[in-house]
């Protein structure tokens, strides 16, 4: 048997799928090659070494770790749904109101008419309340004008009246003065004579 | 209690969390020491694990009964950890012997050097590439045939012995050197 052949059979060797005839002429092979039978007991030896590798004990607790954050995985992702089917909630509404607003009710108001009864009872209110304003304003000044003509009417008579009791006044003193007068005058006459 | 996986699967499924409790406890072992061999430590295997059956829970509706739970299990697994060893710097990496005391039987020296013999392997493993540790701890670790470990790494039947083949004579030659640089340290250490 060869050293290529023995080489395959390492391998089943190892690989646990061997016959016990294989095994025979393998070993059958290595009493004669040392180099086959040295490649045998490196692996041998290298191979037992991992497969004596004990299992270790899995830390305490680790199934309460797991099923703790898959539960708080579980919580994290139910708030998170509940969030996003509200967010889309809202904007649902908000589009039906958007959809209802530009292809119902608007159209609705612009084929009623109302939009136009709208228009005009506004230029209706404008208007009136501008003509009322206007009419307050002329008013307003008539009012104003009326008084002030009263006014006039009164200062002039007010005037008047002071007039004439100042030329009422003088005209006495003049009176007085020219009555005193002549009386002098008549005394010094009377006094030459 | 003896419920196949199926059926606790089914009830996972149908919204009873306690139920997945059953499966991590069958399969943890296989999970943490397949996780702890890739990594070399249990921090990280621990966390892998963790995540491992995270994964496996949120899959699980898209589980395959064609395949046994086991392959499919250890599937996730070993993608996670080429990930998490494709991520790492090597340097920055404790090694962890991962050694239990057993039952006394030994002598503090039989323990010593059962001990040193086990982080000897694990160095070994850890300085093997990933492809190739990979389908060495399947199989000799975990004992997987082939087909379990085509199932698990997706791979063909041929790249799958030649992975193993490649495998061992690395991980056969990594020990036979560091067997030797143990020996000339030691007859350094007596001189
Ligand atoms: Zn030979």
């Amino acid at each position: 048997m060869q050293c290529r052949e023995t080489n395959d059979l390492i391998m089943k060797y190892f690989d646990h799928d061997i016959s016990e005839l294989e095994i025979e002429m393998l070993l059958k092979h290595n009493e004669k090659c040392p180099g086959c039978a040295l490649e045998f007991d490196a692996m041998k030896e290298a191979l037992s070494a991992l497969e004596e590798l004990p299992l270790l004990e899995v830390p305490e607790g680790f199934e309460a770790k797991v099923l703790e954050s898959i539960r708080m995985r579980d919580a994290a992702v139910n708030h998170a749904q509940s969030l996003v089917f509200w967010l889309i909630g809202i904007l649902g509404l908000i589009i039906f109101a958007c959809n209802m607003m530009s292809f119902v009710i608007i159209p609705y108001i612009r084929d009623s008419g109302i939009l136009l009864i709208a228009q005009n009872v506004i230029i209706y209110a404008v208007t009136g309340v501008l003509e009322l304003l206007r009419e307050a304003l002329v008013t307003l000044s008539l009012s104003v004008g009326k008084l002030l003509i009263l006014r006039n009417v009164l200062l002039r008579d007010y005037m008047d009246a002071v007039m004439m009791v100042v030329f009422a006044f003088v005209g006495m003193n003049l009176l007085l003065i020219s009555k005193l007068k002549l009386q002098e005058d008549w005394e010094g006459l009377r006094n030459e004579f | 209690m003896n419920a196949s996986d199926i059926e606790i699967i089914n009830r996972c499924l149908g919204g009873e969390v306690d139920a997945f409790g059953t499966l991590i406890e069958r399969y943890k072992r296989a999970i943490f020491n397949t996780a702890f061999r890739m990594m070399g430590n249990r921090e990280e295997a621990e966390d892998i694990s963790q995540e491992a059956f995270i994964r496996i829970y949120n899959s699980l509706s898209r589980y395959n009964p064609e395949y046994k739970f086991m392959t499919w299990a250890l599937k996730i697994t070993t993608n996670l950890c080429l990930d998490n060893l494709r991520k790492r710097k090597a340097e920055t990496v404790p090694i962890d012997d991962g050694f239990e005391l057993k039952d006394g039987k030994d002598t503090p020296e039989e323990e010593y050097i059962r001990k040193e013999n086990q982080l000897r392997v694990q160095k070994a493993i850890n300085q093997l590439p990933d492809k190739y540790k990979e389908f060495l701890i399947l199989f000799h670790h975990q004992n997987l045939s082939y087909q379990e470990i085509m199932d698990i790494t997706g791979e063909s039947l041929t790249i799958v012995k030649n992975r193993l083949y490649r495998a061992r004579q690395m991980l056969k030659e990594t020990l036979m050197h560091s067997e030797k640089e143990d020996d000339a340290y030691a007859v350094q250490g007596n001189k």
